[in-house]
């Protein structure tokens, strides 16, 4: 039955630099389940990096349409959009993008304390979240004092700690070496499959492209190959 | 998962927000000390413009009242209950009856600290070959030896102590050629146009430290004043009115007195000195509002680093679904710690220095004492401090540190977060 989280029909993005169009993406025709783990590679320019940012209303695209879990992100205005990103997507960045005056527990908390989660119920899911994703002993110290690959453990639990419909990842594992990223592919690959947390990684990393069941190449702002297995 | 699948999106919006303030006061304030060098240092200038306020205004409201209680405590007094036409057309007959029963009523309020029965008129002065105009001033000797310093300012003799006695302004007696023991005649315009004569001895001479009345001043008793300007037993042009506290003045001028009487308080009796306190005042005011201007424009200064440094950050968290309404009250909270902070910093250190000054004094040097006198200013001022002040320096800077964040909170709200997460730390 089909029942998809991401919904992008002829997704169009032209930037202008110096006075010259750039398509970053080129008539995009995408559709992601619930329960899938997708991974975009693709040269540098290829536009993977423009595609998570309109799927995930961080960009609006110049033409085409863009919906998430059945909302059409082109109907909404900012403010919308950003309850939209509040509420259904969670996002990882490359360079973990934590918020360093706040500890590993009170980064976790953030997201729920702008959803207005009540205090009792947000200290018991991010002291779950962190448990269960080794970082028990972390949750007072700040960003600063965590190790690579512990902050951005630190930051695939604040994204899912709120149970998104969507899990968008950006380069996750572009500054952690090939250990932490492998500890960081089989987290995710929990997440997916027990989870059924829906996930879309943007990499150039093989191994991240490994750990994902479908496999979509962009090249020039286009699907050059979708591929699942 | 299926309750955050199947949540539409509008219902969302009107969840509860409140509990992001929580977190919105902490990100403020830990934010703040990410640059303590630049947070101390725009606190600084929030404190000095508090500071600069407070303590000024402070200062000059201890002047000032000095000021008011030295002018009062010579001459004028507080209040001066007076004929309601005598203020403006001081004419011999405006007079006021029942000066008794005025004295009586006037002695059991407990705001007032002494009373003063005075009688007044010009007249012409006598010593041998020289004549000068003058003003001749009846007092009560025991009345004016209670509260007033004029007795105190004899240079020479001694102050009035009955029936013919005299007492005249420094250069007042230095142009009439006269010295303690010799005679003055003087000669004026008695009730109903008639003659108003006295000869009186000069047991004291005055120096006030003020050119006009040591010109002018000739003071005798009342009972001499009443007998030679044939004045009634009760009838007298004033009576003079010390209170404890300067700011009774209003309550005490403004109850109720005898009908054919006004109530004339010392700021209508010495208007030259309230626009002096209120020239005193605007150019202060302006002073603080250049101030004022500075550190608006120093805050905006910070907080355009502020977002530059954070944009990242600051893109970061619209990506994560805050408001741009949330990240600029996030900014205007940052603000508003920054401002407790400095007006904290001010606020104490200004009460430091009142407190120390408060017990101490602020001595004026010697150089400037003539001119102190000529103002009749103490030799050391103490402050007052102005709870006025406070409000306005406090409540100011709050408004103006958050009038200087709106320019960068509007740049935030209109950040693009793909734009702003591209930014290279």
């Amino acid at each position: 039955m089909s029942n998809p989280v991401v919904e992008v029909r002829g997704a169009s993005r032209v930037y202008t630099e110096d006075a010259v169009p750039v398509h970053a993406l080129r008539d995009v025709d995408l559709t992601v389940q619930r329960g899938e783990f997708v991974s975009l590679a693709g040269p540098s320019g290829s536009g993977k990096s423009t595609l998570l940012n309109v799927i995930g209303g961080l960009d609006r695209p110049t033409s085409g349409t863009v919906s998430i879990d059945g909302v059409c992100l082109n109907d909404l205005n900012d403010t919308e959009l950003a309850d939209l990103r509040l509420h259904k997507i969670g996002f990882v960045f490359q360079s973990y993008n934590l918020i360093p005056v706040l500890s590993a527990r009170e980064n976790v908390e953030f997201i729920m304390q702008l959803q207005g989660v009540g205090a009792a119920e947000r200290a018991q899911r991010a002291a779950d979240i962190l448990q269960s994703l080794g970082l028990e002993t972390m949750g007072d110290r700040r960003p600063g004092e965590l190790s690579g690959g512990q902050q951005q453990r630190v930051a695939v639990a604040r994204a899912i700690v709120t149970e998104p419909a969507l899990l968008l990842a950006d380069e996750p594992s572009a500054n952690l070496d090939s250990t932490t990223t492998g500890e960081l592919l089989d987290l995710l690959r929990v997440l997916n499959e027990t989870r059924g947390v829906t996930i879309v990684a943007a990499t150039h990393d093989p191994m991240v492209m490994s750990y994902a069941k479908r496999r979509i190449t962009l090249r020039d702002g286009r699907i050059e190959n979708d591929s699942t297995g | 998962m299926d309750e955050a699948l199947n949540r539409p999106v509008a219902s969302l919006r009107l969840n509860p927000k409140f509990g992001a303030v929580n977190v919105l006061l902490a990100l403020g304030w830990r934010n703040l000390w990410r640059n303590p060098r630049r947070t101390w240092l725009t606190a600084s200038g929030i404190a000095f413009s508090v500071w600069m306020l407070v303590f000024s205004w402070s200062m000059n409201n201890g002047t000032f009242g000095a000021m008011i209680d030295t002018a009062a405590r010579q001459f004028l007094g507080h209040v001066q209950i007076q004929h309601p036409e005598y203020l403006d057309d001081p004419a011999f007959d405006h007079l006021i009856n029942d000066v008794s029963g005025l004295v009586e009523d006037a002695s059991n309020l407990p705001e007032v600290e002494g009373v003063a029965v005075r009688a007044q008129s010009t007249a012409l002065l006598s010593a041998g070959e020289r004549s000068f105009g003058g003003l001749v001033i009846g007092v009560d000797p025991q009345q004016e030896a209670v509260w007033s310093t004029m007795p105190s300012r004899i240079v020479e003799g001694r102050y009035l102590q009955g029936a013919g006695d005299l007492v005249l302004g420094v250069r007042l007696a230095r142009n009439l050629g006269v010295g303690i023991g010799d005679e003055v005649v003087m000669l004026g315009t008695a009730l109903k146009g008639g003659v108003a004569a006295a000869a009186l001895a000069v047991v004291g001479i005055l120096e006030t430290g003020q050119a006009e009345m040591d010109r002018t001043l000739a003071q005798m008793t009342l009972d001499d004043f009443r007998a030679g300007w044939q004045l009634g037993a009760d009838q007298a042009h004033a009576l003079v009115l010390l209170l404890h506290r300067n700011k009774d003045t209003a309550a005490v001028a403004g109850r109720p007195w005898a009908d054919g009487v006004i109530a004339r308080p010392w700021t209508e009796l010495m208007p030259e000195m309230v626009q002096m306190v209120e020239l005193k005042r605007s150019g202060q005011g302006l002073f603080f509002v250049l101030i004022a201007v500075i550190v608006v424009f120093s805050v905006i200064n910070t907080f355009m680093m502020i977002i530059f440094e954070r944009t990242r950050e600051l893109g970061m968290l619209r990506a994560l679904g805050m408001r741009g309404g949330q990240l600029q009250t996030h900014l205007h909270i940052e603000a508003f710690w920054l401002c407790i902070l400095g007006t904290s910093l001010g606020l104490a250190l200004t009460g430091i220095l009142l407190a120390l000054l408060s017990v101490n004094g602020l001595p004026l040097p010697e150089s400037t004492r003539e001119l102190m006198m000529i103002y009749q200013m103490p030799e050391r001022l103490y402050p007052e401090y102005s709870w006025g002040a406070t409000w306005v320096a406090v409540v100011s800077m709050l408004i103006g540190t958050q009038l200087a964040v709106l320019l960068p909170a509007w740049r935030v709200r209109r950040m693009l977060p793909v734009e702003a997460l591209r930014k290279e730390d």
